[in-house]
C-alpha cells in the first residue's frame, strides 16, 4: 500500500510518454486543422476584402469619371456658346461694315451720279445758250422773238430737267 | 471478521506484477505502472482514433467530437493557468486524462493506479519540478531565489519548506481521496454485493475520481501561475 521504489521513476517516464503521446496525436493534429482551417477562413475574409475594396476604388473612379463628364459637358457648352457668340458677333459686325460700305458706296454713287448730271445739265445748258444766242443774233428780230426764244429755252431746259 | 480484513488487506495491497531479473539486480514492476501501460496504449488509440482522416472542411462526427475535447479541454486548462502559462497546457491536459482514466479505470474492476503512493508521488514530483521550472524560466535564476524572500525575508525557510509542502500536500490530497474511495468501495462490494454498490461506485469512483483529476490539475495550474508572478 504504502511503497516507494523504483516504479515511482517508472511512472515518471510513463508521464512523459503520456505527455509525449497527447501532445504528439492528440493536440498537434487538431491544431494543425484548426490553424489549416483558420488559415482559410482569413484567407477569405482578405479576399472579400480586398474584393470589397477594389469595388468600391471602381466605384470611385466611375464616380470621378463621371463627375468630369459633366464638367466637360458644361465646359464643352460653354465653349461652343462662347464660340458661337464670337461668331455671331463678327458675322453681325460683318454685316454691319459691309451694309455701311454698301450705303456709303451708294451716297458716293449717287453723289458722283448727280455731280454728273449737273455737270451734264450745265453743259446742256451752256450749249442750249450758245445755241439760243446764235440764233437770236441769227435772227435779229426784236423783243418778241427774243421773248419766244427765251420761252423756248425755258421749255428746253424744262424738258431736260 | 477475521477474512474481511485480509480480503481487505489483499485487495489494498500494491502487488509486484512481475519482476525482471537483469543479472542480480532484480527489478519489481509494479500492479500500477502495468495499468499504467494500460491507459497509455487506451490514450494512444483514442488519439490516434480520433486524429485519424482529419479533414478542413465536411468534418465528421468524430473529428468535431475531437475538436470539441480538445478545444474545451485547452480553454477549460488555460482558464486556470492564464494566458502567460499556455507552454504548460498540454502537459497538465495529459495529467487530467491520465488521472481521469485511471480513477475511471476502477469501474472495470482494475485497481486504480493513482492507489498506488509511487504513481501520486511521481506525479507530484512532476508538478513541483514544473512549478520551479516555469518560475526559473519566467524570472531567470536570481529573480526566482529573490522569490523566496517574498513578501519578507523571515519567510525564507517556510517559503523553502513549501517546496516540500507544495508535492506532498498534492501527492498525498490524490492518494487519500483514492484510498478512501476504495477501501469504501471494498467494504461495500464484500457486505452487500448486488444493486447497492451502484450509486456509490457513481459517486467514489467516478464523480470522485474525476474531481480529484480537476483538483490536482488546478493546484498544480495554480501553482505555476503563481510562480510565475
Amino acid at each position: 500500500m504504502l511503497r516507494l521504489d523504483i516504479n515511482l521513476v517508472f511512472t515518471v517516464i510513463n508521464l512523459l510518454i503520456i505527455y509525449f503521446i497527447v501532445s504528439k496525436f492528440l493536440f498537434k493534429p487538431i491544431k494543425n486543422i484548426l490553424d489549416k482551417r483558420q488559415a482559410e477562413i482569413d484567407q477569405q475574409y482578405a479576399d472579400a476584402k480586398a474584393a470589397e475594396d477594389k469595388a468600391l476604388e471602381l466605384k470611385q473612379q466611375y464616380e470621378e469619371s463621371i463627375n468630369n463628364i459633366a464638367s466637360e459637358r458644361s465646359s464643352a457648352l460653354n465653349e461652343a456658346r462662347a464660340k458661337a457668340g464670337a461668331e455671331y458677333n463678327r458675322i453681325v459686325e460683318y454685316a454691319r461694315t459691309e451694309a455701311e460700305q454698301m450705303v456709303e458706296d451708294a451716297k458716293r454713287a449717287a453723289q458722283q451720279e448727280q455731280e454728273k448730271s449737273i455737270k451734264h445739265a450745265k453743259e446742256q445748258i451752256a450749249e442750249l445758250v450758245v445755241e439760243a444766242a446764235s440764233k437770236v443774233v441769227a435772227s435779229g428780230q426784236g423783243t418778241i422773238a427774243d421773248r419766244e426764244l427765251y420761252n423756248q429755252f425755258l421749255a428746253k431746259t424744262g424738258e431736260q430737267q | 471478521m477475521g477474512g474481511l480484513a485480509e480480503e481487505l488487506l489483499a485487495e489494498l495491497n500494491c502487488e509486484t506484477a512481475f519482476t525482471i531479473h537483469i543479472g542480480s539486480i532484480n527489478i519489481p514492476i509494479a500492479e500500477s505502472t502495468v495499468i499504467t501501460w494500460v491507459v497509455m496504449a487506451v490514450i494512444l488509440l483514442l488519439s490516434l482514433f480520433l486524429t485519424s482522416r482529419l479533414r478542413v472542411y465536411n468534418i465528421s462526427k468524430k473529428q468535431l467530437f475531437a475538436e470539441t475535447v480538445v478545444i474545451k479541454l485547452e480553454n477549460f486548462i488555460t482558464d486556470m493557468i492564464g494566458e502567460e502559462g499556455k507552454a504548460y497546457v498540454p502537459y497538465l491536459c495529459a495529467v487530467i486524462l491520465y488521472i481521469g482514466i485511471a480513477n475511471l479505470i476502477g469501474l472495470f474492476g482494475v485497481k486504480p493506479p493513482t492507489k498506488d503512493l509511487n504513481v501520486t508521488a511521481a506525479l507530484a514530483l512532476m508538478s513541483i519540478i514544473l512549478v520551479q521550472y516555469a518560475s526559473i524560466h519566467k524570472k531567470g535564476l536570481k529573480g526566482w531565489l529573490r522569490s523566496f524572500k517574498e513578501p519578507m525575508a523571515i519567510v525564507v525557510p517556510i517559503n523553502i519548506l513549501e517546496i516540500l509542502i507544495k508535492p506532498l500536500s498534492l501527492c498525498m490530497r490524490l492518494f487519500g481521496n483514492v484510498l478512501g474511495a476504495f477501501v469504501i468501495m471494498e467494504l461495500i462490494k464484500i457486505l452487500i454485493p448486488v444493486a447497492l454498490p451502484v450509486p456509490f461506485s457513481f459517486y467514489f469512483d467516478i464523480f470522485d475520481g474525476l474531481i480529484q483529476a480537476y483538483v490536482f490539475v488546478f493546484l498544480t495550474a495554480l501553482y505555476i501561475k503563481e510562480g510565475m508572478e
